[in-house]
């Protein structure tokens, strides 16, 4: 990876950002939680949208713009308009 | 921390999160159950500003509390439990106060209930109070045992460690005007006289019984000048000095088994544990025996004495085939010569010069007679005090002090 593309991703605060291993996903840059259940979880992200579904999910930690989930997650969506 | 599980009730879930979000609310284990419902954990500092972002829209219901401070309200508002842990305190503190176990370490000639009872008199006892002054319970035991030479009290929590360094018998003083004679202690036969006071009556070669006369210290005046009346001659007392070497003969029976028992390991081996508490102790290996023969290994894990004596030991126990084998004269030879070293050592005096020795082994039914004869070198000499009044008028020696 560039220094460039590095400094984007890094500085893409608008953008959204999620990390997976497991049975456990982190969501950076959560501005606002769109739908909540114990199957799906909508998130925005300023620009674009997450979409995480899966089975019995619940949410560890919500603070600071970011969510920690943690369950069988069996689905990874990005929702939002074409730049 | 001190945490809140709360019960949260009302449409749109999500709304509520997102405003904590964004209010800067943290909130922990989100948990939903259908559209209308869910739970989450909150620090008990945030539960305020949540109550706020609420609003009217959302009922909250308060589930459990978790954490340092709630535990310490609930502690706090039990009475009789808070009775029971200071009662509780009070008595591990007050049991500190007291010596409740004494060990004792370095004593020889002495034993243990000899120094145990002269430390319960100079005021160590298990049971006193911790705060007595252990230079004063030194002080009486070195006027207690005339020959220590140093004792050391080491108090660790509730123990006392008592070290003792016992030093040699202190040498009586001679009188070295009072008149005596040297006597033979042991049988042997006299090798070398040295007196330097006193006159020799006996002479190299000669046989000596225990108490028999060595030096005299009755000398009789050969004065030339005056003629003496022989049936009763001027005599002079003196204070016999000097040296008098003998060869004594030491005999030692041992005794060996013909056939010696090897223990061959098998490979089973039965695992177990013991524990004692106080004066309770439990052994497995006391209730399973499932071998004949065994071999028992055990290592301690645990072992205090405070605040109750306690030890927790593992062991095994493995199992062993016992075979005999008859030993041959080597190893008979061998541990009879170790039976020689250990008999001198136990037996005679460091001072004494070993001569000669020699082995005689004789078989009987199962078991091997081993006589060991040692001729040794040494001093036989002992100073005996006597009243030149009543030898001179008896002719015959008052037994006083003995000296050595």
């Amino acid at each position: 990876m560039f220094i460039k593309d590095e400094l984007i991703y890094d500085f893409s605060i608008n953008m959204p950002r999620i990390l997976v291993g497991g049975k456990t996903g982190i969501l950076d840059n959560v501005k606002k939680i769109v739908l909540i259940s114990g199957n799906n979880v909508v998130v925005s992200c300023g620009r674009k949208y997450i979409s995480v579904s899966g089975r019995d999910l619940i949410v560890r930690q919500l603070s600071e713009e970011r969510m920690f989930i943690s369950g069988d997650i069996d689905n990874i969506e990005f929702f939002g308009s074409r730049e | 921390m001190h945490y809140i599980t709360v019960r949260v009730e009302g449409f749109d879930p999500q709304k509520l999160l997102s405003l904590c979000l964004k209010e800067g609310v943290a909130l922990w284990n989100i948990r939903i159950y259908g559209n209308l419902e869910m739970t989450l954990k909150i620090e008990a500092k945030d539960l305020k500003k949540f109550m706020r972002i609420k609003g009217n829209r959302y009922r909250v219901t308060v589930l459990s509390e978790k954490g340092l401070k709630p535990l310490l309200y609930r502690a706090l508002s039990n009475k009789i439990a808070l009775i029971g842990v200071a009662l509780f305190i009070f008595l591990i503190y007050f049991q500190s106060l007291f010596i409740s176990e004494i060990r004792i370490y370095g004593y020889k000639s002495y034993t243990e209930r000899e120094i145990r009872e002269k430390l319960t008199v100079a005021g160590l006892y298990e049971g006193c109070s911790k705060s007595i002054d252990f230079d004063k319970v030194e002080i009486e035991m070195y006027k207690q045992f005339d020959d220590l030479s140093w004792i050391g009290i080491d108090l660790k929590g509730n123990l006392a460690e008592v070290t003792i360094v016992e030093g040699t018998k202190p040498i009586p003083i001679i009188d070295k005007e009072q008149p005596c004679h040297i006597v033979a202690v042991k049988e042997g036969y006299i090798e070398k006289t040295i007196a330097r006071e006193g006159k020799e009556v006996v002479e190299k070669g000669d046989f000596v019984k225990e108490g028999d006369l060595l030096i005299t210290g009755i000398i009789p005046i050969e004065d030339k000048t005056y003629t003496q009346d022989p049936e009763n001659p001027e005599l002079r007392f003196v204070h016999s000095d000097g040296e008098v070497f003998a060869k004594t003969i030491y005999r030692f029976v041992y005794y060996q088994e013909k056939e010696e028992l090897h223990k061959d390991l098998t490979g089973r081996e039965m695992p177990g544990f013991s524990f004692r508490i106080g004066d309770f102790t439990f052994n497995s290996a006391n209730i399973f025996r499932p071998f004949d023969s065994t071999i028992y290994e055990e290592r301690v894990l645990i072992n205090s004495i405070r605040p109750f004596p306690m030890e927790f030991a593992t062991n095994k126990q493995k199992e062993v085939k016992l075979r005999k084998e008859t030993k041959d004269y080597k190893d008979i030879e061998k541990r009879a010569k170790q039976q020689l070293r250990e008999a001198i050592k136990e037996n005679i005096p460091e001072s004494a010069q070993i001569l000669n020795n020699s082995l005689k082994f004789s078989e009987e039914e199962n078991i091997i007679e081993v006589v060991i004869m040692v001729e040794a070198l040494e001093e036989i000499g002992k100073k005996i005090i006597f009243t030149p009044a009543i030898e001179s008028e008896e002719g015959q020696s008052e037994l006083g002090e003995t000296t050595d």
